[in-house]
């Protein structure tokens, strides 16, 4: 049996079982575990082995891996960052920093037709850079901004929309738990795609407040101005979320000046976080005990996702097909920039049904071996990534941020949500376009970064 | 019966002791964590130019601890992710019927990645495996993760229980927090 055969197969087994609600850790392990047994027997076979010395060969590489590479991943020290950063997040979530970031920015520019649309996507932006997770940024914000917009009569469409895009602003702007992840399964810096993420977050933001813009100026009953704040409110709401851009700036410019590295700079936000949570009073035991469980979550999720992919990615190799796909997609008379608009397309299709991070880990074996092959850089290639699986996340039928929108605001149907979005997705497509056309976008903060 | 969440007492019981074992192995693992990298970056590090020797490995061993205690509560809180959407177009049946199919397969797949961590770990002991600096042996490391991974077994078990006798699958309920 050809070796390319026995990856259809296996990835036909997965998409079976992942289908059939298997979870998709646990599928890329069993998938992995018996398509290393075959692959390796197969291959023995092939070089002439006996079959039973050929089998027994393949049972020992696929129960080493097994057990090799779970432990391999949760003792690795480079995924410190991971609990560390959602334990930052988690405390932030609820130490009332959310509520300080998105009052500054109402106070600012909330009297602006959709000000306070524009107000929420600048809060998230904010609190994306305490939190690696667009669920957490979703929740946190759409619990505080959503009331307010409700109250000064927003549509809903814009301020559901303005929420569930908003909050996907987690997932590109560091710490962020899919660059995370990509670093890992790539082998790239975390250091380097956390600063990568930083200019794209800012433009992707503007790009956001401009969707905002265009809405209100098409449909001025959309987003009505609220009450301007007067200049002693301006000062106070900046003077609150001083500790929040202090504990930004000493984490995200610790990282770019190369004082801190990524694990140390996690473990002094958390820290740092911790502490104006403390001083706000806002740490009470049950919180602090959620704090920890949602932490611990998140911690769940990701390791067993990432010990899946290890799994997973060796069986790929050993078949090959990774790189058949990879001539098959060169081979197509339609050029880098062809290749890489079909990739980004098989990603938003993907995003239609497939949740962000099983996405990334599912197609990353195959989605490697193609950036190397045409020498993307793939540190830029990683932030296109990211920017896809964030559309994805507010993509019908299951962008999981609006499905967040929808717990936080039951009155307000699904496809209202999702017709508030489409502004908000076509600024991402401008997005990855700009990125495309100006690597320099993402490529300027890692280049010029220190340590 | 818990008639709120639809959890038997058994499950409430386990779902109560997987909980106080995540909170206090999870939070004390966290506290030493952030403490500890925050000390020995911040004074022993920056200011003292005297790291602390082996902290790295005790953050790594706290590390393996910390997310050998996640994997099981992963499971009972549901943070290990599905693919929902093809439920929607399942019967009732045939969805609760794969449901336990799944399961069936989970369990022993589970259980075999249990047994091998176990095997790791006595192979740790016969080629002293251990960390770089302080020399410590990753066999009982193993063997914490080994057990952990046999709790995830019985969550796993606990909904098939679940399944078979008719009861929807009820995760832990939520420990969603109200922000300020």
């Amino acid at each position: 049996m050809s070796m390319s055969l026995i990856g259809v197969i296996g990835l036909l087994a997965l998409f079976g079982l992942l289908a059939l609600r298997f979870p998709v850790a646990l599928a890329m392990i069993l998938v992995g575990t018996l398509g290393t047994l075959c692959a390796q027997a197969n291959r023995f076979v092939g070089l002439g082995m006996a079959g039973d010395r050929a089998w027994a060969r393949g049972w020992n590489t696929a129960m080493s891996n097994l057990s090799g590479e779970a432990f391999e991943v949760a003792s690795n020290f480079n995924l410190l960052v991971i609990p560390m950063f959602v334990l930052m997040g988690n405390l932030a979530g609820v130490s009332g920093m959310s509520r300080d970031l998105f009052t500054a920015a109402h106070r600012w520019i909330g009297h602006f037709r959709g000000g306070l649309a524009s107000a929420t996507i600048s809060a998230c932006a904010g609190f994306a850079a305490l939190s690696g997770s667009s669920l957490a940024s979703a929740v946190t914000m759409g619990r505080v901004a959503l009331p307010e917009m409700k109250r000064f009569k927003y549509a809903p469409e814009l301020s559901t929309g303005a929420v569930a895009a908003g909050g996907t602003l987690g997932f590109l702007i560091p710490p962020s738990g899919g660059m995370i992840i990509y670093a890992v399964l790539t082998d790239q810096s975390v250091g380097r795609l956390f600063m990568a993420g930083i200019v794209p977050g800012i433009v992707l933001t503007l790009l956001f407040i401009g969707a905002v813009w265009i809405t209100v100026r098409l449909r001025p009953e959309k987003g009505p101005a609220a009450d301007p704040a007067t200049a002693t409110e301006r000062r106070r709401s900046i003077g609150a979320a001083v500790p929040i851009l202090l504990v930004v700036g000493i984490t995200i410019g610790g990282m770019y000046t190369g004082f801190f590295t990524p694990v140390e700079a996690s473990a002094v936000g958390a820290f740092l976080t911790f502490l104006v949570a403390l001083w706000r009073g806002s740490l009470d035991a049950r919180r602090l005990r959620a704090v920890v469980l949602q932490t611990m979550k998140a911690t769940a999720t990701v390791f067993l996702i990432i010990i899946g992919a290890f799994v997973f990615i060796p069986f790929m190799s050993l078949t090959g097909l990774a790189g058949d796909m990879v001539i098959f997609l060169t081979s197509l008379p339609i050029g880098e920039i062809g290749v890489l608009i079909v990739v980004i397309l098989i990603y938003m299709f993907l995003g239609t049904f497939l949740e962000g991070i099983a996405m990334l880990v599912l197609t990353i074996p195959v989605v490697m071996a193609l950036a190397t092959q045409l020498q993307w850089d793939l540190i830029w290639f990683g932030i296109i990534i990211v920017i896809v699986l964030e559309m994805g996340m507010i993509s019908p039928p299951v962008g999981i941020n609006v499905f967040v929108v929808k717990s936080i605001a039951p009155e307000v149907p699904m496809r209202t949500i999702f017709r508030g979005i489409w502004p908000f997705w076509f600024a991402m497509a401008v997005m990855i376009a700009l990125l495309v056309a100006f690597p320099g976008i993402a490529m300027f903060l890692p280049d010029t970064m220190l340590g | 019966m818990d008639a709120g969440s639809g959890r038997p007492g058994w499950l409430r019981r386990l779902d109560l002791w997987v909980e106080w074992l995540t909170f206090l192995v999870g939070g004390i693992g966290l506290a030493v964590m952030v403490l500890l990298t925050t000390w020995n970056v911040v004074v022993m590090r920056k200011l003292l130019n005297d790291p602390i020797v082996g902290a790295e490995d005790i953050l790594i061993l706290n590390l393996v601890i910390l997310v050998a205690v996640a994997i099981p509560y992963g499971g009972r809180s549901g943070g290990h992710i599905e693919i929902e959407i093809f439920e929607t177009w399942m019967s009732k049946a045939f969805a609760r019927w794969s449901l336990v199919a799944m399961k069936l397969l989970a369990i022993p797949l589970v259980a075999v990645l249990a047994w091998r961590l176990f095997m790791s770990g006595e192979s740790a002991r016969e080629f002293g495996e251990a960390t770089q600096q302080l020399l410590i042996s990753y066999e009982p490391f193993y063997f914490a993760m080994g057990a952990m991974i046999l709790l995830y077994v019985a969550i796993l078990v606990a909904d098939l229980i679940l399944l078979l006798a008719g009861r929807s699958l009820a995760p832990m309920p939520d420990l969603g927090e109200e922000p300020q």
